[in-house]
C-alpha cells in the first residue's frame, strides 16, 4: 500500500503524520523536539516503523515531504520529496477538512500565525514577530509560575467570573504583573483566565492586525488543546471556533497532502534505516567574504550529505558525492 | 589639522559610486564595511536603543573603517523630509564621541551647494574637479541601478541557475576597482554585453512582485536578506522603482510630487516626512499595471512608513492583491524572513493562478 | 450639530482653545472622557502595532466618540507660528482617522508657513457655514481662553518655583503630561514621595529683555516645535535650581529617540539626576511606583 509521510519540525514539538492516497491518517504522531530535531525526526520515525511493522507490514513510503522552521534540515536527513513552509502546508490540511474555512488561527510552541483563505488557497497570512509572547511557550512559562500542570491551564481558566487583566506583550513585563496581581490577592483561575484573554488580545492586536477575519474560523497547534483560550478567542472575536481533528499535527498532515498530489515517480525517502544511522550537523564560518555566513553541513554515518546557509551558493552548490 | 582619512554612510550597492567621489578628489577614503550581522550589532550596541534601524545600521559600518585608521565621517542630511533621519548626523557624531572615538563628523544638507562646500572644504579642489568627480559618480551611479534592475529581469527567467547573479556580483567588483574615468566606457560596454548573453526563457508568464518602502531598506539588499534575489530565483518578477534616481528625479522635478499628491488624493491628502506617500503611490500604481503582490520594506517604527501602513492595508483589502509588510531592525532573523518570503511566494502564485484562471 | 473632539495627543497642544471656538460658533461639543482603559484597548486594538503608544490612545478617543456625533474634528497639524513643524505623524491624522470611522471628519490644514492661523479658522468656519463676523467673535474668545490658561499657569508655576521642597521637573509632551490615566498618575505619585513637580509645558518663556542668562545648550537646530521649545524651556528650568528630572516617552516615539539624547546630555551636564520612563498600555504602575521611590531616594 502507497503512503506518503508529512513531517513536521517546530522549535517545541515535531509532528510526524501518515496518510494513504485516500487521504486517510493512519498514524499521527506527536513527539517534543526537546533543542534536539534530528533525535526527534530519528525517534519518531523509529516509533513509525515499529507502528507500520506491528500493524500494516505492507505499507510503502512513496513520498516524503518536511515543514516547519527546521524543515530544510528535516528535508536533508530524511531525503524529502518537497520541503514546504509551515503557512501553505497548515492551509492545505485545513483545506482537505474545511474546504470552507475562511481563517485559521494557529499557535504552537514559539510561533504564531494566521491564515486568510479564499476558495481553498492561501491569500493573505501573518506570523509573530520575534517575541514570544503571543505563543504557547509564555503559556508554559506562566503556568510553570503559578505551579499548574499546562494541561489543566484551560479547565481552570473557565472556572473564572472576573478574569484578571494582565499584559501579554511580553514575557518578562506580564510576569511582573502577574506577581503584582498574585500580591494583591487576585484567584488564580482569574489570573489564569487574563493570561487566556492578554494571549488572544495580544494575538489579534498583533499577529492578526489588518487581517480580514471571516468565519469559519479554524484554531489549531498546541495551544488549540487550550480550552480556555478557545473562549478567549471566541469572546474576543464573537464568533464560534472550531477546533477540526489533528489540530495538533495539521502542518505535517498537510504537507503529506502537498506531497501525494505532487508525487515524484521514485521518492527521494532514505529508508527507516536513518533512524539509526549517525546524523550530526555542525556548523562553521565561511571566510570568503565579509557576509560571514553561517554555513550548515549534515553528515549521515561521517558524510556530508548537505550545506546550507551561505548566500553565494559557494559551499550549497558544492557537488557533493552521494551518501 | 590631521590628514583627514574618509569614510561614510554605507547604502548598498550605492557605496561604489560614494567611494569614487572622495578618490577621484585625491581624499584618502576607507569605505564602511559591509553590512553583517556582526556590524549591525556592534552598531546597535552604542546607537540609542529607540532610534530607527539605518542609523544603528550605517553606524555598524563606520566602525571597522575607524579601526582602520578613518577620521572623518560623511553623512548627509535631510535625504526624507520630515523623519528622524535629518538627525543622523548629530545623533552618530554624538554617540561616536562618546564612545570614544577621536573624528571630525560632517554632517551635511543634501542640496547641491551645501555639498559642493563640504567637498571644497575637505579636499581643497576647484569647482571643475568637484564637477568631474560628480559626473563620473552619476555614470557609476546609473550603471548600478541598471544592472539592478537587469538582474531583477534576468533572475526569474535565466536557464543556468545563479548565473544572473555571478555576474551581477563581478560587474559590480570591477565597477567598485575602476579608477580611470576613461575606462568606463568600454567596462560598461563589457558588462551590458555579459548582462545580454545571459540565456533566458523568453515568454515566460511570471507572476509579479512590486518592491515598495522606505528607500534605504528597499535599495539595500543586505539590509532586506536580499528580498529581490531570493524572490526571483523562486521564479518571481521582481519591481521596484524607488532608488536614488527616482528621489533626485523629484527633487529637480517638482510636479512629480503633484503628480503623486493628485493619485493617492482618495487615501492620503499630505505628506508624512520620507516618501510615505510614494509607498501609496507605487501600490496604486503596481494594482493598475496587473501586479500580483506587493512587499513592503521598512525599518522597524519608521515614522512615515508606519503612518501610511493602514492605508496600504486598506488598499490590500478593497483590491484582494496580496500584500506583505516587513519591519526591520537589528533583532529580525533571516529564517523568519525566509518563511515569510516562501509562503508569500506561494499566496503570490496562488493570486496569479486565480486571476488567469477568471480571463 | 455636535462636533466631537478626542481629548488625545493634538488636543493637549491647545486645551479649551477648541471646544471654546466651536461652542461661540453656536455647536454643541462633545469632548470624549478622560482617557480610561476602555479607550486605551480600542485604540491599541485598531492602531498599527509599531505605531506610538500616543497615537494608539488617539484612536482610541476617536472610536469613542463614533456615532455619538455628527463630526468628530481632527485637524492637520503641519505648522507652528514660528513655521517649525509638527510631528509628522500628525500629518495623516485626518486620513488614517477616516479609515477608521464611519463618523464624518471634520478638518483643515494648520500649517502657518502658507497661512496665518486667523485665516485657517475663517476658512473652518466657513466650512461650517458660519459669516466672517461669528467667526471673528468665536476666535477672539478662544484665544482670550488660552490666554486666561497660560496666566493661570504662569502664576501657578512661578509660586512652584519658589517652592522650598525638591523640585522635579518633568519633561514630556503635554499629551503624556496632561493625561493622569497615560503617564499613571506620576505628579501625584511624586507629590506623596514629597516633590513639587514643575512641568516642562508650564515653564513660561522669557521675553528677551530679562537679566537672567540662560546657560545655552549645543543642540541641533530643531525644525520640529517641540525640539525647539523644550530646548528653551530646559535652557530655563537649569536656573531653577532643582532637585531632578524626569523625562517620559511614548512607546515607539520616535521624535523622542532624538529628543532623549540630548535631553539627557543636558541634565547631566550639570549634574542634576535624571530618569527617563517609558510608558505603554502594558505600563505596570507597580514598576513605577517602585522607579520613582529608588529615584527620590538618590537624590
Amino acid at each position: 500500500m502507497k503512503c506518503y509521510l508529512g513531517i513536521d519540525v517546530g522549535s517545541i514539538s515535531t509532528k510526524l503524520v501518515l496518510i494513504d492516497t485516500n487521504n486517510q491518517v493512519l498514524f499521527p504522531l506527536y513527539l517534543r523536539t526537546a533543542g534536539n530535531p534530528i533525535g526527534a525526526i530519528q525517534g519518531g520515525l523509529r516509533e513509525l516503523n515499529n507502528k507500520i511493522k506491528n500493524h500494516n507490514p505492507d505499507i510503502e513510503i512513496a513520498g516524503v515531504g518536511t515543514t516547519g522552521s527546521a524543515r530544510y534540515l528535516a528535508g536533508v536527513i530524511t531525503g524529502a520529496d518537497l520541503i514546504k513552509n509551515e503557512i501553505t502546508a497548515h492551509a492545505k490540511g485545513v483545506c482537505s477538512f474545511f474546504p470552507d474555512a475562511r481563517t485559521v488561527i494557529e499557535i504552537g510552541g514559539q510561533d504564531s500565525k494566521i491564515i486568510i483563505l479564499e476558495n481553498g488557497v492561501a491569500v493573505d497570512f501573518g506570523l509573530n514577530l520575534i517575541c514570544s509572547a503571543g505563543t504557547g511557550a509564555f503559556l508554559d512559562a506562566q503556568a510553570h509560575r503559578l505551579g499548574i500542570p499546562v494541561e489543566q491551564f484551560g479547565e481552570i481558566a473557565l472556572k473564572s467570573k472576573a478574569p484578571t487583566t494582565i499584559g501579554a506583550r511580553c514575557t518578562v513585563f506580564s510576569e511582573s504583573d502577574m506577581i503584582h496581581k498574585q500580591q494583591v490577592g487576585h484567584l488564580t483561575e482569574d489570573i489564569v483566565a487574563g493570561l487566556c484573554q492578554g494571549l488572544a488580545r495580544n494575538y489579534l492586536n498583533n499577529v492578526a492586525k489588518g487581517k480580514n477575519i471571516q468565519p469559519p474560523i479554524v484554531f489549531l497547534g498546541g495551544v488549540s488543546e487550550n480550552i480556555g483560550m478557545r473562549k478567549a478567542f471566541e469572546e474576543a472575536l464573537g464568533q464560534r471556533i472550531t477546533v477540526p481533528p489533528y489540530n495538533t499535527v495539521m502542518g505535517a498532515l498537510g504537507v503529506a497532502l502537498l506531497v501525494k498530489e505532487n508525487p515524484s515517480p521514485k521518492t527521494k525517502f532514505l529508508g527507516f534505516e536513518i533512524s539509526d544511522k549517525d546524523i550530526r550537523c555542525t556548523s562553521f564560518q565561511c571566510q570568503g567574504c565579509p557576509n560571514r555566513c553561517e554555513v550548515i553541513e549534515a553528515r549521515i554515518e561521517g558524510k556530508i550529505v548537505a550545506r546550507w546557509g551561505d548566500r553565494c551558493g559557494k559551499w550549497s552548490n558544492l557537488n557533493l558525492e552521494k551518501a | 589639522m590631521k590628514k583627514p582619512i574618509i569614510t561614510f554612510a554605507r547604502w548598498g550597492n550605492y557605496t561604489i559610486a560614494f567611494k569614487t567621489i572622495f578618490e577621484q578628489l585625491g581624499l584618502e577614503v576607507i569605505p564602511p564595511e559591509k553590512t553583517t550581522s556582526q556590524t549591525i550589532a556592534e552598531g546597535a550596541k552604542i546607537a540609542p536603543e529607540m532610534y530607527c534601524f539605518p542609523l544603528k545600521v550605517t553606524l555598524g559600518n563606520y566602525l571597522p573603517a575607524l579601526k582602520k585608521g578613518a577620521n572623518t565621517i560623511f553623512m548627509v542630511q535631510n535625504v526624507g523630509g520630515s523623519c528622524r533621519q535629518r538627525y543622523y548626523g548629530a545623533i552618530q557624531e554624538k554617540v561616536l564621541k562618546e564612545a570614544g572615538h577621536d573624528i571630525n563628523f560632517l554632517d551635511f544638507r543634501a542640496t547641491p551647494k551645501d555639498i559642493y562646500s563640504m567637498i571644497k572644504k575637505i579636499s581643497g579642489a576647484s569647482l571643475l574637479q568637484v564637477l568631474k568627480a560628480g559626473r563620473f559618480f552619476f555614470k557609476k551611479l546609473h550603471l548600478i541601478e541598471k544592472i539592478e534592475k537587469l538582474a531583477q529581469f534576468c533572475r526569474p527567467r535565466e536557464i543556468e541557475k545563479g548565473i544572473t547573479d555571478k555576474i551581477l556580483q563581478e560587474s559590480l567588483l570591477k565597477l567598485d576597482e575602476l579608477k580611470k574615468e576613461k575606462d568606463f566606457q568600454e567596462l560598461k560596454k563589457e558588462i551590458l554585453k555579459r548582462f545580454s548573453g545571459i540565456k533566458i526563457e523568453k515568454n515566460k508568464d511570471l507572476p509579479k512582485v512590486g518592491l515598495i518602502g522606505e528607500i534605504y531598506t528597499v535599495c539595500d539588499p543586505t539590509i532586506n536578506f536580499e528580498v529581490e534575489r531570493k524572490l526571483g530565483l523562486e521564479g518571481i518578477g521582481v519591481y521596484r522603482e524607488m532608488d536614488i534616481t527616482y528621489h533626485i528625479k523629484k527633487l529637480i522635478f517638482p510636479w512629480k510630487d503633484w503628480i503623486i499628491q493628485r493619485k493617492i488624493n482618495p487615501y492620503l491628502k499630505s505628506t508624512v516626512g520620507g516618501h510615505g506617500r510614494d509607498a501609496i503611490y507605487e501600490m496604486l500604481h503596481y494594482i493598475k499595471e496587473d501586479f500580483d503582490g506587493i512587499i513592503h520594506l521598512l525599518p522597524f517604527g519608521c515614522m512615515p512608513e508606519v503612518t501610511i501602513r493602514p492605508i496600504l492595508e486598506k488598499i490590500h483589502l478593497e483590491s484582494g492583491i496580496p500584500f506583505l509588510s516587513i519591519s526591520l531592525d537589528e533583532q529580525t532573523a533571516e529564517a523568519g524572513i525566509d518563511t515569510r518570503l516562501e509562503a508569500f511566494t506561494d499566496v503570490v502564485r496562488n493570486y496569479h493562478q486565480y486571476k488567469s484562471s477568471k480571463l | 450639530m455636535t462636533i466631537g473632539i478626542p481629548r488625545a495627543l493634538i488636543y493637549w497642544k491647545q486645551p479649551q482653545f477648541w471646544e471654546t471656538f466651536f461652542e461661540n460658533l453656536g455647536f454643541k461639543v462633545i469632548l470624549s472622557p478622560p482617557t480610561n482603559k476602555e479607550i486605551v484597548e480600542m485604540g491599541v486594538k485598531v492602531a498599527d502595532p509599531e505605531t506610538c503608544f500616543s497615537n494608539k490612545v488617539y484612536w482610541g478617543h476617536l472610536l469613542w466618540l463614533e456615532g455619538k456625533v455628527d463630526y468628530i474634528f481632527v485637524p492637520r497639524l503641519k505648522a507652528n507660528q514660528e513655521k517649525l513643524e509638527y510631528c509628522p505623524k500628525f500629518f495623516g491624522l485626518p486620513d488614517l482617522g477616516k479609515i477608521l470611522t464611519k463618523t464624518p471628519i471634520l478638518t483643515e490644514i494648520f500649517d502657518e508657513r502658507k497661512e496665518k492661523l486667523e485665516k485657517t479658522l475663517k476658512r473652518l468656519g466657513g466650512k461650517l457655514n458660519k459669516n466672517k463676523e461669528e467667526i471673528k467673535k468665536a476666535r477672539g474668545l478662544a484665544f482670550l481662553k488660552e490666554k486666561e490658561l497660560k496666566e493661570k499657569e504662569k502664576q501657578e508655576v512661578s509660586l512652584k518655583i519658589q517652592s522650598k521642597k525638591q523640585k522635579i521637573v518633568l519633561i514630556s509632551h503635554p499629551y503624556n503630561l496632561y493625561d493622569d490615566y497615560i503617564n499613571l498618575r506620576v505628579k501625584e505619585k511624586l507629590e506623596k514621595l514629597g516633590a513639587e513637580v514643575i512641568f516642562i509645558e508650564e515653564i513660561p518663556l522669557q521675553n528677551q529683555k530679562s537679566k537672567i542668562k540662560n546657560q545655552k545648550l549645543d543642540w541641533p537646530k530643531f525644525h520640529w516645535e517641540f525640539g525647539k521649545e523644550i530646548k528653551e524651556k530646559i535652557e530655563q528650568v537649569l536656573n531653577y535650581n532643582i532637585t531632578g528630572a524626569i523625562e517620559i516617552s511614548s512607546f515607539q516615539c520616535g521624535c523622542d529617540a532624538v529628543l532623549k539624547e540630548f535631553v539627557e546630555k543636558a541634565f547631566k551636564q550639570n549634574k542634576i539626576p535624571f530618569l527617563y520612563l517609558m510608558i505603554d498600555e502594558q505600563t505596570g504602575e507597580a514598576g513605577i511606583q517602585t522607579r520613582l521611590e529608588a529615584f527620590m531616594d538618590t537624590i
